[in-house]
């Protein structure tokens, strides 16, 4: 009981009211909406793949969660939303008024009171009808005159709940890869490959661990570039296994995707080393006096015999030392050495910033040179040797890193050639063995060092990406041509493709690229044939029945017309 | 639990006389009421409008076939208002003198000639002026004239006439040969138009089975009596949001299409003063919009001039009021 004076009581009342009108109001618009409401709720859950894309990472399950997520978020929010709206349009006062007189079963005698107790009009008779207002809220409960709509929901709003619950977490559940996933689930030969590429990249990974350990021994430089290898190998690792995360996922075109970058990644990182090799070997070879870099009859300078580093801390002593053979020789023929080893350091710049910083100190040092300060010469070619020392341990990190990052490459192309001949509807067993790259040498005799070997070596795996050089695979999959030596005759010298033998997607490639050129219309996607089409001319190259000049752009053209590239 | 518990805080002495005065208004009322209930047979709706306009003091133009009880209904009512009544018969030759009265030379005791102003049938409390469509718009008018002003000029002197004042005309909407219509202005003066239906069958049984006229009743009240009650309706309030919707109601009667003029001030008036008389008569000390509403097709069915449109559609003035009610909204 809420004792109240009758000149305030009409006005309590009124406020009372209201208020209870309001949250009847809320409540009478939710119960009001609710099929629409549920229905609204319903479509936001199932815009879940516009709204809530899955990102790489996300299990495929958590589209269903998160469907239903967006659909109990749509109901609540959408009925905090109706109660508020209804809550708005609550009543006047004089309505509230009204609604008592309602109530009470009254001609407005509330709402009459209340009005005239609002325009402050006054006289015997206004005093009567408000005391008559007053007497009749008197026995007003506010509680019970006005029950609150109940929003206990009725069984055929939970049904269409369910049900529409039901369509959302369908709908939303939807995912290309799902659907991918579960129309041509991973098979096992992908599942093998996706294993190997994650051992090969928890390999890779493992390697760039160790070398920490000998951080505190390390030079500055040395640490510099260690850690720059470490991190590109790091990167090349994490990159198969986002490959290999997206193969898991059934995810075909996303592990494509990534081994693709995977290759590219890898192509940048061989001629990285190359171009590293290259330049260090130019600047050793330039900085040797001529009689020991020429040796007569020879039509180009040989190999140097030491490092670009030890050149340098050479000429460095004899720079110092006034009996040096600086002093005999003479400073023209000084200075062109430096100078040419400063342009082959130059050419190496676009890849390490060691080498322009070398660069740097020999130009310095031809400078000095030139003025005929043989300290400051000295001081920049020490300088020039330390940052020769980077390159060289940049180099060695190259040398250390490239057997597991082989393998990985290797294992990626197998993960691509499985992923593809799935996406053909063929399970298939690559081979497996170690093919020819692996023992690929420089094959001109001229530089032979392990680094130069190396982006060669990677250079011919990447080539051989899509295609292996091993051995025929021995599967238990479907009959899928392994691509080895057995099958190295597939196109023959006059450049007709022709998919002999057992590989039918190469002869649908070549009919359907024949049908095109009559005017007929392809029976495959483009993207469904390249792979045995590609197959097809990868032999070519791996057998040696294209003319070595002619294998670049062969294998440029096919890496061009790639699908997605 | 929201529940207000009244502490009581008494009302004036002057509250209290008024709510005496509005106590015995409504039981002026509820007799006059059951007294015409008890000679007349059906009619409630026309019984309560002839009741709510006495008490307004108004005047009440009563439409309906012959035989309906539309004379008796006056007669009635004189009795039990207990004043003096009269009853003119509107006919194509009466003169307005027939009606207000009119000065005759007269012989005086010392034998000379004297001009005498005799009152004419006008001159009572109740008047009954009974098919008065019948009349030429002469007659009509000077009928009309002292409705309006309550007095009469007869030979340039004003003569009052007697309070309460309450004319109830009759019309035959049938046999409508040489008859002249009422003017809208002239209707306007009329605070009701009532129409008389023919009575229902349990209605018209019993009336059939009424052997001997009813006795007349004895009066109920007197015109003093009658004259304190429309004073105590005149001082019910009506809540500003009430007066608003009488006047919206009377602004939506121009609105419907086919209205060639809705009512006028006047209208807002008469809704106003009988819906304070159905508030007094419901024992309420305010109007509410439903007294408004109740009595609004009686005040303004008269006063909405339709067009042609209108008739043509079929369209009667008591659809037009049924639609500006309902189109008028509530605060």
């Amino acid at each position: 009981m809420q004792p109240v004076e009758t000149e305030n009581s009409i006005d309590v009342a009124v406020a009372l009211t209201r208020s209870r009108l309001a949250r009847a109001a809320g409540r009478a618009l939710l119960t009001r909406r609710a099929g629409w409401l549920v229905a609204g709720a319903a479509v936001l859950g199932a815009s879940r793949p516009l709204l809530w894309p899955l990102g790489d990472e996300a299990p495929l399950w958590s589209g269903i969660v998160r469907a239903l997520g967006l659909m109990a978020a749509g109901l609540v929010v959408g009925a905090l939303g109706l109660i508020l709206a209804g809550r708005r349009r609550r009543p006047s006062q004089l309505g509230a008024a009204r609604a008592i007189d309602g109530a009470l079963g009254l001609d407005e005698v509330v709402a009459s009171g209340h009005a005239f107790g609002t325009t402050g009009r006054a006289g015997p008779v206004v005093e009567l009808a408000r005391s008559r207002a007053a007497s009749a809220i008197a026995t007003l409960d506010v509680e019970r005159s006005f029950p609150l709509p109940s929003l206990r929901p009725t069984r055929p709003l939970m049904w269409r709940v369910a049900v529409l619950a039901v369509l959302a977490a369908t709908i939303g559940a939807y995912d290309p890869v799902l659907t991918e996933a579960l129309v041509s689930p991973p098979t096992s030969t992908e599942s093998r490959a996706t294993s190997r590429l994650e051992e090969a990249a928890r390999a890779v990974e493992t390697r760039t661990e160790s070398p920490r350990r000998q951080e505190k021994r390390a030079s500055a430089a040395t640490r510099s570039a260690r850690d720059r290898g470490a991190t590109d190998s790091k990167n090349l690792a994490k990159t198969a296994r986002d490959a290999a995360r997206a193969a898991r996922r059934g995810d075909r075109s996303g592990a494509l995707a990534r081994l693709d970058a995977l290759r590219r990644a890898g192509e940048d990182r061989a001629g990285r080393s190359g171009r590293l090799d290259d330049a260090l070997r130019r600047i050793a070879e330039a900085l040797q006096p001529a009689s020991a870099s020429r040796s007569a009859g020879q039509a180009r300078p040989a190999p140097a015999r030491t490092s670009a580093s030890q050149e340098l801390r050479r000429l460095a002593k004899q720079m110092q030392s006034p009996s040096s053979q600086a002093e005999r020789e003479s400073a023209e023929r000084m200075l062109s050495r430096l100078s040419k080893a400063a342009d082959a350091a130059r050419r190496g710049s676009r890849d390490s910033a060691a080498s322009e910083r070398a660069a740097e100190a020999l130009r310095r040092a031809a400078e000095a040179l030139s003025r005929g300060d043989g300290e400051a010469a000295a001081r920049a070619l020490d300088e020039a040797a330390s940052r020769a020392e980077e390159l060289e341990e940049a180099r060695r990190q190259a040398e250390r890193d490239a057997e597991r990052i082989m393998a990985m490459l290797d294992a990626s192309g197998a993960l691509e050639r499985a992923i593809q001949m799935a996406m053909l509807g063929r399970e298939g067993e690559d081979g497996s063995g170690q093919g020819a790259g692996m023992q690929m040498g420089d094959g001109e005799g001229e530089g032979g060092s392990p680094s130069a070997a190396l982006g060669r070596a990677i250079a011919a795996r990447l080539a051989a990406m899509g295609v292996t050089s091993g051995a025929p695979g021995t599967g238990d999959g479907g009959h899928v041509p392994d691509r080895g030596r057995s099958r190295r005759r597939g196109l023959e010298p006059q450049g007709l493709l022709h998919a002999r033998s057992q590989v039918r997607e190469g002869q649908r490639a070549v009919l359907a690229i024949q049908g095109l050129g009559r005017g007929g219309e392809p029976t495959r996607a483009f993207r469904e044939v390249f792979p045995a089409y590609d197959a097809v001319a990868e032999e070519g190259i791996q057998d040696e029945s294209i003319p070595a000049a002619r294998r670049a752009v062969v294998q440029r053209y096919f890496q061009g017309i790639r699908p997605g590239h | 639990m929201t529940k207000l518990a009244l502490v009581s805080v008494p009302i004036s002495d002057e509250a209290r006389t008024a709510e005496d005065a509005l106590d015995s208004a409504r039981r002026v009322g509820t007799r006059i009421r059951e007294g015409l209930a008890s000679v007349i047979l059906g009619q409630q709706d026309v019984l309560d409008g002839v009741v709510t306009a006495l008490l307004a003091g108004g005047h009440v133009l009563l439409e309906g076939a012959p035989g309906l009880g539309k004379t008796q209904i006056v007669r009635t009512l004189s009795t039990l208002v207990g004043g003096s009544f009269a009853r003119i018969q509107f006919t194509p030759d009466l003169m307005p003198s027939d009606v207000v009265g009119t000065s005759m030379v007269v012989t005086t005791a010392s034998g000379g000639k004297d001009m005498t102003y005799r009152q004419g049938p006008i001159f009572a409390n109740l008047v009954l002026a009974d098919e008065i469509n019948r009349a030429t718009p002469k007659a009509q008018s000077a009928l009309l004239e002292a409705m309006a002003e309550r007095t009469v000029s007869v030979d340039g002197q004003p003569r009052p006439l007697p309070a309460p004042f309450f004319v109830l005309a009759t019309e035959n909407p049938i046999e409508m040969e040489g008859v002249f219509p009422l003017p809208e202005a002239q209707l306007d003066r009329f605070l009701f138009k009532l129409v008389v239906r023919m009575l229902d069958l349990e209605t018209l049984a019993r009336v059939g089975a009424r052997a001997d006229e009813p006795a007349p009743p004895s009066a109920v009240t007197s015109p003093a009596e009658l004259l304190e009650a429309q004073a105590a309706a005149r001082k019910i309030p009506a809540a500003p949001h009430v007066e608003r919707w009488a006047a919206r109601l009377v602004l939506a009667t121009h609105a419907p299409k086919g209205v060639r003029y809705g009512a006028g001030p006047r209208a807002a008036q008469a809704l106003m003063a009988c819906g304070r008389v159905k508030a007094l008569l419901d024992g309420r000390a305010a109007v509410a919009i439903e007294d408004v509403r109740r009595v609004a097709p009686d005040v303004l069915r008269h006063r909405v001039v339709l067009g042609f449109e209108a008739e043509a559609q079929g369209l009667d003035a008591d659809e037009i009021v049924a639609q500006a009610v309902a189109s008028t909204p509530v605060e």
